[in-house]
């Protein structure tokens, strides 16, 4: 079982081996809901937002293209599940015009020693995430956490690479700039 | 085994939960492309509307009058067709979100793509005979509701305000012309004092005249060929196919 891979898990639900839904539900639980944490502080409401996660999923297998990534495929609907419960909250604005993907500056991909720069930047960033705007926090916690790669994010965000790399770079700005600040206080 | 294995497992097992067969997501990407493709129809069907309503008045010409002139052409515009048209464009826009074929692309990128794409083809619409000919056909089978659209009056005659006339003049005096206008109603002009003499049209000619109504005349305050502006060839050639000729 441990060696096929997602897609070809899916094919057999698909065709009718339900059961084997259980070892996707394994294998992105932990993951799910570690991820959702970042944004949403409340147990409960994380608990659901995953099963919810899982329902849309199951219900929504047949419409999965087996030829895509299944990982972005679910971490995309846990992304849409996480801001509508965001938006119905009331507490986070999601704006229409996003002005990283209209005018997205030159970037250049991680150079630096990415393990060292993880390490450090995961550590700092556990004590600011909750200062930036999502749109920072979703890439930051995608990337550095969920350790996805900038196609993947760019299908789970639905926007172009170049802008993952602009949110990126910013919101590592905007982490720096926080954390200069509490080093003054 | 985790409450959220178990409770998923369970509704499965009982049929809570289950999966939407194929070929619902089929119909509904089909009725989802059906649908954006009628609403792209219409959407360009009324981009082109406003451009065959704005060039048949003139008023496409009011930008080559300055800065007034494009004042008067933005307050011009057929603001129920205008609304119609972003209403449309909105709505493409979420039919093309919800059923996305394709790599989903932010909203401003989407819109931006939409609008141009409207803008393209309703000025390709224009090229051809078809407002026009549905002008002709309205107004001969007595259809008031299509042929009013085409010949609704634009603030062409508010008091005081600028605006534009374009039509054939059909007769001239020492101190006026009268201009036939694309409505086949009639309009007598006033030359004012900046209009020289020799600068009267003639007879015959295609014009398009800048200027307002004071006391119940039109006082032109520029005339200029509709023949000698930049692209004029081009816009004549346009003008002829729309009305059919």
């Amino acid at each position: 079982m441990d060696t096929q891979s997602d897609e070809q898990i899916v094919l057999r639900i698909r065709g009718g081996d339900t059961e084997l839904f259980g070892v996707l539900i394994d294998k992105y639980e932990a993951k799910l809901t570690r991820y959702i944490k970042r944004f949403l502080q409340n147990e409960d409401d994380v608990t659901d937002i995953v099963q919810n996660v899982f329902i849309k999923v199951f219900v929504n297998l047949q419409s999965f293209d087996v030829d895509r990534s299944f990982n972005s495929w679910i971490y995309r609907i846990a992304h849409n599940e996480t801001v509508t419960y965001l938006k119905k909250r009331g507490n986070e604005k999601v704006s229409f015009l996003d002005f990283d993907t209209v005018f997205p500056h030159p970037f250049a991909k991680e150079t630096a020693d990415k393990g060292t720069l993880d390490k450090e930047l995961k550590e700092l960033m556990s004590s600011s995430l909750s200062l930036i705007p999502l749109k920072y926090k979703e890439v930051l916690v995608l990337y550095y956490y969920e350790e996805l790669s900038y196609q993947e994010i760019a299908d789970v965000l639905h926007i172009p690479i170049a802008t993952v790399g602009v949110r990126l770079r910013r919101a590592r700005e905007q982490l720096e700039k926080y954390i200069k600040k509490e080093d003054h206080i | 085994m985790t409450d959220i294995k178990t409770n998923i497992l369970q509704f499965v097992e009982k049929n809570k939960i289950s999966m939407i067969p194929r070929w619902k997501f089929a119909l509904y990407s089909l009725l989802g492309i059906t649908l954006t493709v009628f609403a792209f129809v219409v959407l360009t069907f009324f981009g082109s509307m406003i451009i065959f309503v704005l060039s048949k008045h003139g008023f496409l010409y009011l930008p080559l009058f300055g800065l007034g002139g494009i004042m008067h052409g933005i307050r011009a515009v057929p603001f129920v067709l205008f609304i119609l048209t972003v209403i449309l464009i909105v709505i493409v826009e979420i039919l093309v979100r919800n059923y996305a074929f394709s790599f989903r692309k932010p909203v401003i990128t989407t819109l931006l793509t939409l609008t141009l794409s409207a803008i393209v083809f309703s000025s390709l619409l224009t090229l051809t005979p078809m407002h026009g000919e549905i002008r002709r056909l309205a107004r001969e089978n007595h259809i008031d509701f299509i042929s009013n659209e085409y010949d609704r009056p634009l603030p062409l005659k508010e008091k005081g305000r600028m605006t534009v006339l374009r039509g054939m003049i059909v007769s001239t005096t020492t101190n006026d012309v009268t201009i036939k206008l694309f409505d086949d109603t009639t309009e007598v002009v006033y030359a004012s004092t900046s209009i020289k003499d020799n600068d009267l049209p003639d007879k015959g000619e295609d014009v398009v005249i800048y200027g307002s109504m004071i006391d119940d005349k039109f006082e032109a305050v520029r005339i200029r060929d509709a023949n000698n502006f930049p692209f004029a060839e081009y816009m004549e050639r346009r003008h002829e196919r729309m009305m059919g000729r």
